[in-house]
């Protein structure tokens, strides 16, 4: 039976409970903070929500800090030895950069227009890039595209020259690439030396000979409305009607409109088929193709309404609005206001399920799409992204730095750089019942480290009231340990030490305000706001907050 | 034997849950505060310590001749007089009365006979040939303090000795000693985790204590009192209520 709140009681049990041990609702900077729900967040930097904990991001690490230049451009491919390339456009030229030692080798020189940047697609293992502009004559004839095969030509990164095919043109100059059923796709085309622009007209290569562009082979996109072609994502479109799923490309403007251009690669045959969204794309760097549970994908990008969009070839959805478009808006515009031509990037997370929204100014968004939730980071390198496997199978990010001549890689360490990462997350105002006076008075938290601590920061009245602040330390330091026991039963053990992690600790702390003439006092109030953070450079990941309060009806009785 | 200062505060810390300090509603100064306040009322209540107070009668300011003062200052820590004695050339003991009578007779010199006492006041009365004069205690320390009066008016500078029960002293280092006898002393920590319990709102749990000290105070009040029957009657030992209600005891007794 259920002991009647009247009674008086020991003092344990006339304290009621709150409880968050699931943080994936995420950022929610939209809502009014009494409005967020229990486990989202009002403010967060560099944390990582994950089922039952949050976790500190990892960080990056200085691969080469000498760069000829800030760079333009940065890709990974496998060439036709299956070995793995990183290459880096900067300052007019382009390197190979060694992916142990990563020294920047250069390969060309002036293979294009500094400042530029620079688009490219592999196709058959060979590496094929243009800056959109440079237009150029070898002495073989004028092109705007360049090749890089290094088991064949690994000191050069010559022309890819028109063969002179009846109705082929010379090879345009274009802002966007994509290598689809053994063809380029061009967009954005610079057709040439004399300018002679087609923002909005895609054209393709004959099957696996990109020296071979019949001029007639060509898509216009938005009708002769919504601005240039800015990118290219390759996608699986799959009908809800059962329809067979068919392969597309999704295809964005500058102005306005998102397109798929769905078919073969023949004049007649392939459509642009415009998608249900009044944005275009601000900046094509932004679009990415998002595996999700479903089996189907989606694209995520940026819009020129500065909202993130996923589409999956038939609906797009505005991801943002209700989480954290406000904050995102009015950081993009900053930019804007800052530098009208600036940067906006993405990359995939594979390993964390992240679509990672690059704004610049080391300010990221990152979408996981697992869990539908919103994350913060800074002080990551903002710039231009490249995606690698190493030779374990595990995910990499490279990232040329956008303001200073460096190669990072990023989601790596736990340190930025040297520099200590510093997560933090912010609850919304948590309303507590209906009493008005509640006394808070001891929090648990449940984490993992292994020689850091978590500070917490409780405060009421609206998140601007008094504050009880609060240290967990791991004192005696803890070292990895296995993920599960063992169990012995007669001559067999179970368990194992496959898997590990640092053990969970559980410590409680008194909630109290420290008063300025060196008293304490209470915490009291009808809300609450929790701040957890750390100010050391080691593990961080709270797993639970249980606060336990004294009601304000029920003081008599505890 | 007794409990230091350091001690209650530790045994306190346990009954509170909150041992470690760093991490208490709490500081140590705060619980100091309320064991010492504990400590006081508990010595008030029971009144364990008996001290001496020594002085010698002072000429009024100003005066040379004759003019003894009636009133004078008594310690800080005096809870309540129970014996003036006063010295001329043999020791005997002052009577008390009331302050009404010494004044009303205040023209009157010679050697004192009665006492009164004023309980806390800040100020200081003498009396001359014409009237009543009224002064400052002390103008530059404003705190209140019991006054000891002499009737007559001393004639000479007569050795006075007062008796009398101390007020709990105030415990500022651990390893001070609380004078509550040893098997009471719990009945301090109880009050100050009543204190502390009430300063956190949890009044039932705080009421637990109160009666847990209001128990000892009790036990201390029947040990003193004992003590001072026996003191005065040495003959006659007081037998504990609960000993009497005893069945086994009147067999045994009844027996014997």
């Amino acid at each position: 039976m259920a002991q009647p709140k009247s009674l008086k009681v020991e003092a344990d049990l006339a304290l009621d409970e709150l409880e968050i041990s699931d943080f994936t609702p995420g950022l929610l900077s939209d809502l009014d903070p009494n409005d967020i729900p229990l486990g989202g967040c009002r403010n967060t930097e560099n944390v990582v929500f994950q089922p039952g904990a949050m976790l500190g991001r990892r960080g990056f690490s200085i691969l080469n800090s000498l760069l000829a230049g800030v760079a333009d451009g940065i890709a990974t491919f496998y060439d036709s030895d299956g070995n793995l390339h990183l290459v880096v456009w900067a300052d007019g030229d382009f390197f190979d950069v060694d992916t142990i030692t990563f020294v920047a080798t250069l390969v060309r020189a002036n293979a294009y227009q500094a400042g530029l940047r620079v688009c490219h697609a592999d196709l058959a293992r060979i590496l094929y890039f243009s800056d959109g502009e440079t237009i150029v004559d070898d002495g073989m004839g004028f092109s705007g595209i360049r090749m890089y095969d290094p088991p064949t030509n690994p000191a050069d990164a010559p022309l890819v020259v028109s063969d002179g095919s009846p109705g082929t043109i010379p090879t345009p100059a274009c802002k966007v690439m994509i290598a689809r059923t053994g063809q380029l796709l061009l967009g954005d085309l610079k057709y040439d030396n004399t300018p002679l622009y087609a923002h909005d007209t895609a054209i393709w290569t004959n099957v696996f000979a990109p020296q071979t562009i019949i001029g007639t082979n060509i898509v216009r996109v938005g009708e002769g409305q919504g601005g240039a072609i800015n990118c290219f994502v390759f996608m699986s479109v799959t009908p809800d009607s059962g329809d067979s799923p068919y392969d597309a490309v999704f295809t964005g403007l500058a102005e306005h409109g998102v397109y798929i251009l769905k078919g073969a690669l023949t004049p007649g045959t392939i459509q642009a088929i415009a998608l249900n969204c009044t944005a275009g794309v601000l900046d094509g760097a932004t679009a990415k193709y998002i595996p999700i549970q479903s089996g189907a994908a989606m694209v995520c990008f940026l819009g020129t309404d500065r909202r993130v969009y996923a589409t999956n070839g038939l609906a797009t959805e505005d991801i943002v609005t209700d989480k954290i478009s406000k904050e995102l808006d009015e950081y993009l515009l900053g930019r804007l206001q800052l530098a009208p031509t600036g940067i906006f990037t993405s990359a995939r997370n594979d390993r964390d399920h992240h679509y990672i929204l690059d704004c610049g100014g080391g300010r990221f968004y990152c979408y996981d799409w697992m869990r539908k939730c919103w994350m913060k980071f800074t002080r990551w390198v903002s710039g231009y992204w490249a995606e690698a496997i190493d030779i374990n199978g595990t995910p990499i990010l490279y990232v040329t730095d956008q303001e200073n001549p460096r190669l990072v890689q990023q989601n790596a360490g736990m340190f930025d750089g040297g520099a200590p990462i510093t997560p933090f997350w912010t609850s919304g105002t948590i309303r507590i019942g209906k009493a008005i006076n509640n006394i808070f008075k001891w929090l648990y938290l449940r984490f993992r480290t292994d020689n850091g601590r978590v500070l917490a920061n409780l405060r009421v009245l609206q998140g601007r009231g008094p504050i009880s602040q609060m240290t967990f330390d791991n004192l005696g330091g803890a070292s990895v340990a296995a993920l599960w026991g063992s169990g012995i039963w007669g001559s067999s053990i179970w368990g194992g030490s496959a898997s590990s992690q640092f053990p969970a600790l559980e410590q409680k702390k008194r909630i109290f305000v420290n008063e300025l003439n060196g008293t304490r006092s209470k915490l009291q109030g009808s809300d609450i706001q929790i701040t957890l953070t750390t100010d050391s450079a080691e593990h961080f990941e709270p797993l639970n907050i249980l606060i336990l309060y004294l009601p304000g009806g029920r003081r008599h009785v505890a | 034997m007794s409990m230091r200062l350091g001690y209650l505060r530790r045994h306190l810390r346990e009954q509170l849950k909150e041992t470690n300090p760093d991490d208490s509603l709490w500081t140590d100064l705060t619980l100091n505060d309320f064991i010492n306040e504990g400590a006081k009322i508990m010595a008030s209540r029971t009144q364990p310590i008996d001290t001496l107070f020594q002085f010698q009668c002072s000429l009024v300011p100003g005066t040379t001749t004759n003019e003894f003062r009636r009133e004078y200052r008594l310690p800080a820590d005096m809870d309540e007089i129970f014996s003036v004695f006063l010295y001329n050339g043999e020791q005997y003991e002052l009577r008390k009365c009331d302050m009404a009578f010494a004044l009303r007779n205040s023209n009157f010199v010679g050697i004192p006979d009665r006492f009164y006492v004023r309980a806390l006041t800040r100020k200081r009365i003498e009396s001359n040939s014409e009237a009543i004069t009224v002064s400052e205690l002390d103008a530059s320390n404003k705190q209140a303090r019991r006054m000891l009066g002499l009737h007559p008016k001393p004639s000479s500078s007569f050795v006075v000795t007062v008796c009398y029960y101390a007020s709990h002293f105030w415990m500022r280092n651990d390893a001070d000693s609380c004078i509550i006898p040893f098997e009471f002393s719990r009945g301090v920590i109880d009050y100050a985790a009543y204190l502390a319990h009430s300063s956190d709102e949890m009044y039932a749990t705080a009421n637990l204590y109160l009666e847990k000290f209001n128990s000892a105070v009790e036990g201390c009040r029947a040990k003193m009192m004992n003590q001072g029957q026996e003191t005065r009657f040495p003959t006659v030992r007081l037998r504990d209520d609960d000993e009497e209600r005893n069945d086994d005891y009147y067999e045994i007794g009844f027996a014997y």
